[in-house]
């Protein structure tokens, strides 16, 4: 893959006090790449300056390996496309709020309308057409707002936290029908969220912002196993994130395999899909002996102590059940159950305390 | 950038008025007040197809607007300044062709006990010294200058007493103003003719002193001061005043409506 | 009070029977007002349009100065195209000073702090992050200008009615600079002073009553623009 953005030396200053300050970082076409970071991290301002829309006080932007400050601004302009949090609709109709950008070029009106058309199908909003942006809601906003920004069918599509304000249902259909679209004309995303779910489900690439520098960047899959520091970490937080597959569907409910293990989990995937098991290390118990008892919780894994780190007000303990279970437990319950590195023990999760995500 | 443009294209397209056929006449607010230029201007125009601009202001302001060689013609009923711009220069063809009266009001009470038959500079002296209220114009028009001569006579500078006001306005609201307040003012006879229906608080008390002949003349504008000035639409503008027509029109004006005529002609 | 029922009764009149003289001075009016609020809209606003999108140094400053700075006395503005205009002036070879055109400078010059004051705060209220998602979109200037003009559509307006109103109600300037020439630049506020000092309150009152219905109408539409505040979807 060439690499479409790439950035050298990139620092921006507001009122005298440098907020991002970038060493350097690639982009490759057709990527997804999520930025994400705390609220104050300069995503915003990061993915601003990226999109030409912030002039940076130095440093250079490249597309396609030219300068974009050897091109006329416009010219880069021409090859992106941003949405934002807020949908931001002109007052009037749908159709006119998708071809705006389309009109900003200059495009013949047949042409217009034959691309506005398309890309109300496949948003599922052409009955939307010519309703008023005022009256609709707001997961049909923000589709209005995304098939906006793709209709004009740019290079690199920039997103600043665009579906914080979306509830799950309509975001996952959204990002669907989105991802259909990125996909089948080759676009490159840039996004910013603070959302730890999205970025793991949407991006191929992960760059860790703090403080308006990068601490982290790199697949996604490395981000989340190595973690360069505690705030990558504790950001990405999930700590046990499980790679499986579903071999078999019950109503309601499925189970996953993982290496030679089984976890039972709840919710409706198809039996093939490649998922991820996300359970937070607050949800895994840890108990010395087998206790049958506990039959709402299904998935009780047998293994060996492997870490136990002293995070202060509790504790850090790896179990290692044939893969890693991550629990973090206070310091009385140490006590309690006498832990010790090396000793075996029963780790255990229920099934409703996992966060199941199918990937991309 | 060009929408402004070709708006303001259009706005000074408007003005192809040729200036050479465009006369400025300077005058005062009570000549413009009387309706007597409304009644010749047009007839002027007609005759000769100028376009007259007529600007009534102060007196004061209209010697002003002929120093600066913005008028191209005086109408002014200011004897001394008239005479002053001639000497210095700047007036040309100082033509005096009419006069009516000045007029000295006063509430029908009349404190200061002014009599019919006493002298403009005697019943002055009597507001002065009984401190009667007096409306002055204080605007450096000709009544007000007029006003001024009449108080220097007898020594007096009332200005800045607390009977003595002044209104800054015209004939027309200064007239008002007396008539509201009860007290006494100098006025031109033609505006207080035209008022007098309103004005029912006040009474005529002194005009046949000969000091109080208030002279109406045209003055030209130096064309060799200001090269802008219109000097062949100027003196038509004289040849119009004196002709038959205007001077029949000044022996009438007004007898209609008020009973007695506003002007009188002054002997060529 | 009998002069006035009296004057209220002959001013109806030359209303109802068209008096010529009278709808003369009344179309003179509007036309001068009307063009002169709409020079000072276009200047107006495109000045606020870049005050607004552009960073500059005092930009602080001077959106304080405009938002207090807006009105401008209007014998000022008289007193100062006058001079401007007087043939032996600066502009004097122009020949405009005592023609509607003077008048209509003057009235723009009274206008446009107005129409720019309140259009700048219209196109401050305009979120940064909507100009930021136009041009992402590929706005260029003047798509952008239009778009938010499109959007503060109704506090544009009401800017101009309001310079429109301040305009048509002025006798200062238009009397300095157009001289209050009868049936040239005599216009309704100056009609009434020469006719209310000439004691012909009638018509003086006609003027007067005709000024009112004028400027009650713009008040009334402005009220009724600002309490429709159309909702725009963010």
């Amino acid at each position: 893959m060439s690499n479409i953005l790439s950035v050298k030396n990139l620092s921006i200053k507001k009122s005298n006090k440098e907020i991002i300050n970038i060493d350097n970082f690639t982009i490759s076409e057709g990527s997804i790449t999520s930025i994400i970071g705390e609220n104050g991290a300069g995503k915003t301002t990061f993915i601003l300056t990226l999109a030409g829309l912030l002039k940076p006080s130095y440093g250079t932007i490249f597309f396609k390996d030219k300068s974009i400050k050897d091109m006329p601004l416009s010219e880069y302009r021409k090859h992106i496309s941003i949405v934002f949090q807020e949908n931001l609709l002109i007052n009037d109709n749908v159709y006119n709020n998708v071809a705006l950008g389309l009109k900003f070029r200059n495009l013949p009106h047949s042409k217009i309308e034959k691309k506005v058309d398309d890309i109300l199908s496949r948003f599922k909003i052409k009955h939307l057409k010519y309703q008023k942006a005022n009256t609709l809601s707001g997961g049909e906003a923000k589709r209005v707002s995304i098939a906006r920004a793709l209709v004009i069918e740019p290079k690199i599509l920039f997103l600043d936290e665009p579906f914080s304000s979306l509830d799950s249902l309509s975001k996952e259909d959204i990002i669907t029908d989105m991802i259909k679209v990125l996909k089948e004309k080759n676009i490159t995303v840039v996004m910013s969220t603070h959302d730890k779910y999205e970025a793991l489900r949407l991006s191929h690439s992960i760059i860790v912002l703090e403080k308006g520098k990068i601490i982290q960047k790199g697949i996604k899959e490395d981000i989340i196993k190595y973690p360069a520091n505690s705030f990558v970490a504790s950001f990405v937080g999930v700590e046990n994130i499980i790679e499986g597959i579903i071999i078999q569907k019950k109503s309601g409910s499925f189970i996953a395999q993982v290496k030679n293990n089984y976890i039972e989990g709840v919710g409706d995937y198809d039996i093939g899909n490649k998922v991820l098991l996300c359970i937070r290390p607050e949800n895994v118990f840890i108990s010395k002996h087998l206790i049958e008892s506990q039959t709402s919780t299904r998935n009780i894994f047998r293994g060996k102590i492997v870490e136990i780190l002293d995070f202060g007000h509790f504790y850090r303990v790896t179990i290692d059940c044939g893969f890693d279970l991550i629990s973090y437990i206070t310091k009385a319950s140490l006590i309690d159950l006498s832990l010790k590195l090396n000793d075996t023990v029963y780790a255990g999760f229920k099934a409703m305390s996992i966060h199941t995500i199918t990937m991309v | 950038m060009s929408l402004i443009f070709l708006f303001l294209t259009f706005l000074f397209s408007k003005i192809s008025y040729s200036s050479n056929k465009t006369l400025i006449l300077g005058t005062t607010t009570s000549v413009q007040d009387t309706g007597f230029l409304d009644k010749i201007i047009p007839v002027f125009e007609k005759k000769t197809g100028y376009f007259v601009k007529t600007i009534a202001v102060g007196t004061g302001q209209a010697i002003a607007l002929g120093k600066k060689g913005e008028v191209d013609i005086l109408l002014i009923h200011a004897p001394e300044e008239e005479l002053k711009l001639v000497k210095e220069g700047y007036g040309l063809n100082r033509k005096t062709f009419m006069y009516n009266t000045f007029i000295l009001l006063g509430p029908k009470s009349n404190p200061a006990k002014i009599k019919k038959d006493m002298d403009i500079v005697e019943a002055f002296k009597k507001i002065a010294k009984n401190r009667s209220l007096f409306i002055s114009r204080g605007d450096n028009s000709g009544t007000h200058l007029k006003e001024l001569s009449i108080w220097n006579k007898i020594g007096i500078n009332p200005s800045g007493e607390k009977w003595y006001q002044e209104t800054g306005t015209g004939m027309g609201q200064t007239l008002l103003i007396a008539n509201e307040k009860d007290g006494y003012t100098l006025s031109d006879k033609s505006t207080y003719i035209a008022l007098k229906k309103t004005l029912i608080n006040l009474n005529p008390l002194i005009e046949h002193d000969p000091f109080l002949k208030n002279y109406y003349s045209i003055v030209e504008i130096n064309p060799e001061k200001f090269l802008k000035v219109n000097n062949r639409g100027a003196k038509l503008f004289i040849d119009f005043i004196n002709s038959i027509e205007v001077r029949e029109i000044i022996k009438y004006y007004g007898k209609k409506e008020y009973g007695e005529p506003l002007f009188y002609l002054v002997d060529k | 009070m009998d002069i006035l029922i009296q004057s209220l009764k002959s001013a109806i009149k030359l209303l109802v029977c068209f008096d010529k003289d009278t709808y003369d001075i009344i179309f003179l009016s509007l036309k001068v007002s009307i063009f002169s609020s709409l020079i000072s809209g276009i200047i107006g606003i495109f000045l606020a349009f870049v005050i607004s999108i552009k960073e500059f140094p005092l930009k602080k400053f001077i959106l304080t100065f405009i938002n207090t700075g807006m009105a401008m006395p209007p014998v000022i503005a008289g007193l100062l195209i006058t001079i401007l205009l007087w043939r032996n002036g600066i502009l004097g070879s122009w020949n405009l000073l005592y023609t509607p055109t003077a008048i209509i400078i003057a009235q723009t010059l009274l206008a446009t702090p107005i129409i720019l004051g309140i259009s700048v705060s219209a196109f401050q209220n305009f979120p940064d992050k909507f100009i930021l998602q136009l041009i992402g979109l590929g706005a260029n200037r003047f798509q952008l200008l239009l778009i938010m003009l499109r959007e503060c559509k109704l506090p544009i307006l009401s800017a101009i009615m309001a310079g429109f109103g301040a305009v048509i109600s002025e006798v200062g300037a238009s009397m300095m600079v157009g001289g209050n020439i009868k049936g040239y630049t005599r216009v309704l506020t100056t009609a009434t002073v020469t006719e209310s000092s000439r004691g012909n309150f009638d018509l003086a009152i006609a003027y007067g009553i005709i000024l009112l219905f004028i400027t009650l109408t713009i008040n009334f539409i402005l009220t009724k623009i600002q309490q429709s505040s159309v909702k725009r979807y963010e």
